[in-house]
């Protein structure tokens, strides 16, 4: 893909984020874009010659030996897909094999457990409650979901 | 191979029958993630021989796991809160918790995201409403669940967090990676953390499994 088509899907799938209520993972992408990589790179470091003057004069330097230093570039747009990608993952696909491991342990305690119910202290009525049972619905889908990133990944 | 405009529309279309009800919510992600968690250190304790069963505040046994989405007291009843009772042969019993305040070295109350403490510490706090003491826990545990790489500032919130904790296993567990952070914890030995954990890093879960594992390992072999 080039870049203009990775920019392209990008702005489409953040919309798709957005009106599906996953907000949330379109701006942890965009903070996390905004942030830069982080690289290092050799340079020359300057060392002050013996006869520095008070006055701080930056003729008195000369080139030193080289050391790591750190630096911060700018994701391209094949990039910023990539990671839009992983963040759909994280955000779907993971909690998803998540609850299936969870309910497997759960369910060999010698309580075995089916459902589990968040809740807030306040509040009455559980904010998620996630049942078991209701999994095996979306084990398709999940699929259909991870194949069709995967495959757009190897486009990158 | 040219771009097949196909793909996107296939990301599209599966999105949302994908969907868990409920995870819109982005910090309903970060509880699942932390009941992930919370599943590997029993299967680290299973292995190393322990029974594991579970429990509400009055030692109920309940049919449905009863989780926090915010922190809050070992000692609440508000809700029918889960904990898990880790026993092996010829030790004391412990507890696993999600979501409860430890009191660190400077008795200033911490959340920790799992915990594993001695029953009787759990006990005297439900009794007497206190926080348990983090000398007193075995493990305590941080988890982090990001969709892209984790922000600096969550590796710097850890080592503040872990100097004033007691707990000899401190961990430090995100699902995402960063290279700072890896930098930043790895540069001091005695941090425990783990990054890029999801069920299908099999390599990951592995290695955090096993250093649960270790914990258990040593508590067994204290006398």
């Amino acid at each position: 893909m080039n870049e203009k088509e990775c920019s392209e899907v990008f702005a489409e799938l953040m919309k798709m984020l957005r009106q599906r209520e996953f907000g949330w993972v379109a701006q942890q992408v965009e903070e996390a874009i905004g942030v830069r990589r982080q690289l290092e790179k050799n340079s020359a470091t300057v060392v002050a010659k013996k006869s520095l003057s008070e006055t701080g004069d930056t003729e008195s330097y000369r080139k030193g030996p080289h050391a790591a230093y750190s630096y911060t570039e700018p994701y391209n747009a094949n990039e910023k897909l990539g990671i839009l990608l992983s963040a759909i993952e994280h955000a779907v696909v993971h909690p998803f094999q998540m609850q299936m491991h969870t309910f497997s342990v759960f369910g060999r305690a010698k309580t075995p457990l089916s459902e589990v119910r968040f809740v807030n202290d306040d509040q009455k009525a559980p904010i998620l409650v996630l049942r078991e049972s209701e999994m095996k619905t979306r084990i398709e889908s999940i699929r259909l979901l991870s194949d069709a990133i995967s495959c757009l990944r190897k486009e990158l | 191979m040219p771009y097949d405009p196909q793909m996107l529309a296939a990301i599209q279309a599966a999105f949302a029958p994908a969907i868990t009800p409920g995870l819109a919510l982005g910090a309903a992600s970060s509880d699942i993630f932390e009941l992930y968690v919370f599943s590997l250190v029993i299967e680290a304790a299973e292995s190393e021989g322990a029974s594991i069963s579970f429990s509400d505040f009055g030692g109920s046994l309940p049919t449905t796991f009863t989780s926090r989405t915010s922190p809050g007291e070992i000692w609440w009843t508000s809700q029918p809160y889960t904990h898990a009772l880790i026993t092996f042969p010829q030790k004391p019993p412990l507890e696993g918790h999600l979501s409860i305040y430890l009191s660190g070295k400077s008795r200033v109350l911490h959340e920790a995201d799992i915990s594993v403490i001695h029953q009787a510490e759990a006990v005297a706090c439900r009794q007497n409403s206190s926080s348990p003491r983090s000398p007193k826990a075995l493990l305590a545990i941080e988890c982090k669940h990001y969709t892209s790489p984790l922000p600096l500032g969550l590796g710097r919130a850890f080592i503040g967090l872990r100097s004033d904790f007691s707990a000899r296993y401190c961990y430090f567990v995100a699902n995402t990676d960063s290279a700072s952070i890896s930098r930043l914890l790895s540069h001091n030995k005695h941090e425990k953390w783990e990054q890029g954990l999801v069920p299908v890093a099999l390599n990951v879960v592995e290695r955090l499994r096993n250093s649960f594992q270790d914990c258990f390992k040593n508590f067994k072999a204290r006398p």
